[in-house]
């Protein structure tokens, strides 16, 4: 059928009547115009269709691949972070975090204050009801109300079913052996930061929770025994205070460390500042006697002095105003070992002088004696030296007097005496492989030192300390308190300091008792051979099995026999 | 005509199949990640747990503690040095005296003292 199309030169007339199923064919402009319409949906057509399957595939991408986001907690400033447990050398916990609920408002929520604040107060009667409706009432989306709450209290507060209240979680530090450890660990503030002790030193370490636990080098049963022997020596000859220290001294790992008194870490707020005091890393004392220990090392050490030389202790010396005597006085020649074991002053004296003052000075420096030591607590104190530093003070020095050190200083000086030379410095956390160490004296100028330690304790000051059995070797000191107008004779420091086995030392003891007095059954003396001295040998008696430090028989079978 | 229409017919139907199949996967996918919160709840819940008892644990071990109940209840005193003994301390075992007790008796075996087990022979 030959149809007729609609062209612009035919008759308009005709194209209406004519019913034609052909297709409408466009000319010229309109087609065009058409043309470019088409262009431009198609356009838009295929825009769109870009946009939708970046979008398909997008989504095809998460679904199969997943993402890689790291989830962000929302961390308000005044919510505690979770902390590091902290251990003893065989795994007992001393410190742990435990989440407890504490309990805020939104005061916004809030549809009746005073109903708020009545009920609540019936169910936790001890707060405050002014500073309660104050928190309520305050222009603020989030005040505390009571923090640290029992399961008991939480389940009360939420049955009185009042709006704007809700729990957060926090966690809390708890410290579980309350006293013992109080001093080495110090205490945390509400927001689980250290303020004191170990906490306070190693407060970035334990932040990080996923180094695990911090294992200190204490044994929480060598602590307890030492706590527990200085707090009856302490009673019994009715002291100020006391401090005492156990230390490897092969690794210088500290195995107890105690002050006395002490306090509840988990309530340092009632504690008194005398309380807080670190005896043994803050206080520094003249030591006494103990310092002849190392004036005679470094005398035979020098090659000076041997065993053998000898200095006259027949009368007492004057010097610039003062007077060196000797307590219970021999009054004779005295040879080394002689002058150890008497604890004689004026031999210390002149033995050190022998060796001469700068040496002497930068002997005692080798040691660590003149410098602050470097121990994991925050109560570090520095040693008292004299300026300028003069004979005299040497003199004075050589028995221990006119300087002043702190307890876990003399240890590390001390323990360099006992095992073979070498100074280690002292550590309250676990060492697992060697000590960083530096020779300070010859191993043969340490067995002898060994051997007058013994010495002093099976013939000398030191013979209630000699437990059966434990080969105890040790030095006594008792030093007179200095008091601002001179030395205060009834004020007394008596310390002793113990190694053991004495042939072959593993651990050192230091017993320090601050202003003992004596007792019926010490017939009234107060010095360290009466006080110190056995205290050592009760806390060493304890504290050997639970060291594995086994007793020393001496080999014949019939020995065990008969006791058995 | 009738082709485009079944294709019509054909992609609506494909288009409702697979938004049902969409919305089945997509509330699986729910419950699944709704168990998944629910279970490391309860984990977080049990190891809150374990650390209280942990804690329990070492505050009941507390030495003071034990010293105390100890002195209570029971009749110990400390160890002295006497009452520990090494394996190589004991006497050599006297053959005589087995010999005369008891002959053709079966003898049990040579029991270690439990003092000397308690040592490390260092």
């Amino acid at each position: 059928m030959g149809g007729q199309g609609i062209t612009p030169d035919s008759d308009g007339l005709d194209a209406f009547t004519a019913v034609t199923d052909e297709p409408i064919r466009l000319r010229g402009v309109q087609k065009a115009r058409l043309e470019s319409g088409r262009q431009r949906l198609a356009l838009v057509i295929v825009a769109f269709a870009l946009c939708f399957a970046s979008l398909a595939g997008r989504l095809t991408q998460l679904a199969l691949f997943g993402t890689n986001d790291t989830q962000r907690f929302a961390v308000r400033e005044n919510l505690a972070g979770p902390r590091a447990d902290i251990m003893d050398r065989n795994g007992q916990i001393l410190a742990t975090d435990l989440r407890v609920p504490s309990a805020y408002a939104n005061p916004k929520e809030i549809w009746s204050v005073d109903e708020t604040v009545e009920k609540l107060h019936s169910v936790l009667p001890d707060l405050d009801v002014a500073t309660l409706k104050a928190r309520l009432t305050a222009d603020k989306q989030f005040v505390w109300i009571k923090r640290d709450l029992t399961p008991k209290e939480q389940d009360d507060i939420h049955n009185l079913g009042l709006p704007g209240i809700s729990f957060e979680n926090e966690e809390r530090r708890f410290y579980l052996q309350s006293r013992s450890v109080a001093h080495v660990l110090g205490f945390v503030d509400t927001e689980n930061h250290g303020l004191a002790g170990l906490e306070r030193v190693m407060d970035q370490r334990l932040m990080d929770t996923k180094q695990g636990p911090l294992t200190l080098s204490i044994d929480l049963r060598v602590q307890h025994a030492m706590r527990d022997e200085l707090a009856k020596s302490m009673a019994n000859f009715s002291c100020k205070g006391a401090a005492g220290l156990v230390m490897d001294v092969e690794t210088g790992e500290l195995v107890a460390m105690v002050s006395l008194p002490d306090f509840d870490s988990n309530d340092p707020g009632s504690a008194s500042p005398d309380a807080r005091f670190n005896r043994t890393t803050l206080g520094v004392y003249e030591m006494g006697s103990t310092f002849k220990t190392f004036t005679v090392a470094m005398a035979l050490d020098s090659g000076k002095v041997t065993l053998g030389s000898g200095y006259d202790a027949s009368k007492p010396i004057h010097i610039g105003g003062y007077t060196i005597s000797d307590y219970h006085a021999e009054n004779r020649w005295l040879t080394v070992p002689e002058i150890f074991q008497h604890s004689s002053n004026i031999g210390s004296a002149k033995m050190a002088l022998d060796v001469g003052v700068s040496a002497h000075r930068a002997f005692l420096s080798k040691l660590g004696l003149l410098s602050r030591p470097k121990i994991e607590v925050a109560e570090v104190g520095a040693p008292l030296v004299p300026h300028p530093w003069s004979e005299i003070s040497t003199m004075t020095i050589a028995f221990g007097h006119g300087m002043a050190v702190s307890p876990v200083q003399l240890a590390k000086a001390a323990g360099a005496m006992a095992n073979g030379g070498w100074l280690i410095e002292p550590t309250l956390i676990k060492r697992d492989g060697p000590a960083p160490r530096e020779r300070v004296i010859s191993d043969k100028t340490s067995k002898i030192m060994r051997e007058l330690l013994r010495e002093v304790v099976t013939e000398g000051t030191g013979k209630l300390a000699n437990a059966e059995g434990y080969d105890i070797g040790g030095k006594t000191g008792t030093a007179e308190k200095s008091e601002r107008h001179g030395y205060d004779k009834h004020a007394l420091l008596s310390s002793f300091l113990a190694i053991f086995p004495a042939q072959a030392p593993r651990y050192l003891v230091i017993v320090i008792l601050d202003e003992p007095h004596g007792t019926k059954a010490t017939y009234g003396f107060a010095t360290a051979g009466w006080t110190a001295a056995p205290t050592a040998a009760r806390v060493i008696e304890r504290a050997a099995p639970i060291l594995q430090v086994n007793p020393r028989w001496d080999g014949t079978p019939t020995q065990i026999a008969a006791k058995g | 005509m009738i082709r485009l229409m079944n294709m019509n017919a054909a992609f609506l139907a494909v288009t409702v199949a697979v938004a049902f199949a969409n919305y089945h996967v997509k509330y699986a996918a729910q419950h699944e990640a709704q168990s998944l919160a629910k279970i490391n709840k309860e984990i977080a819940r049990t190891d809150d747990r374990i650390r209280v008892l942990d804690a329990e644990w070492s505050h009941l071990n507390e030495p003071e503690r034990l010293q105390a109940l100890a002195g209570r209840h029971l009749a110990l005193g400390h160890i002295t040095a006497s009452q520990v003994v090494q394996l190589g301390d004991l006497p050599a075992r006297f053959q005589a005296a087995d010999a005369k007790a008891g002959s053709g008796v079966a003898r049990p075996a040579p029991v270690v003292p439990a003092a000397a087990l308690l040592t490390d022979d260092r």
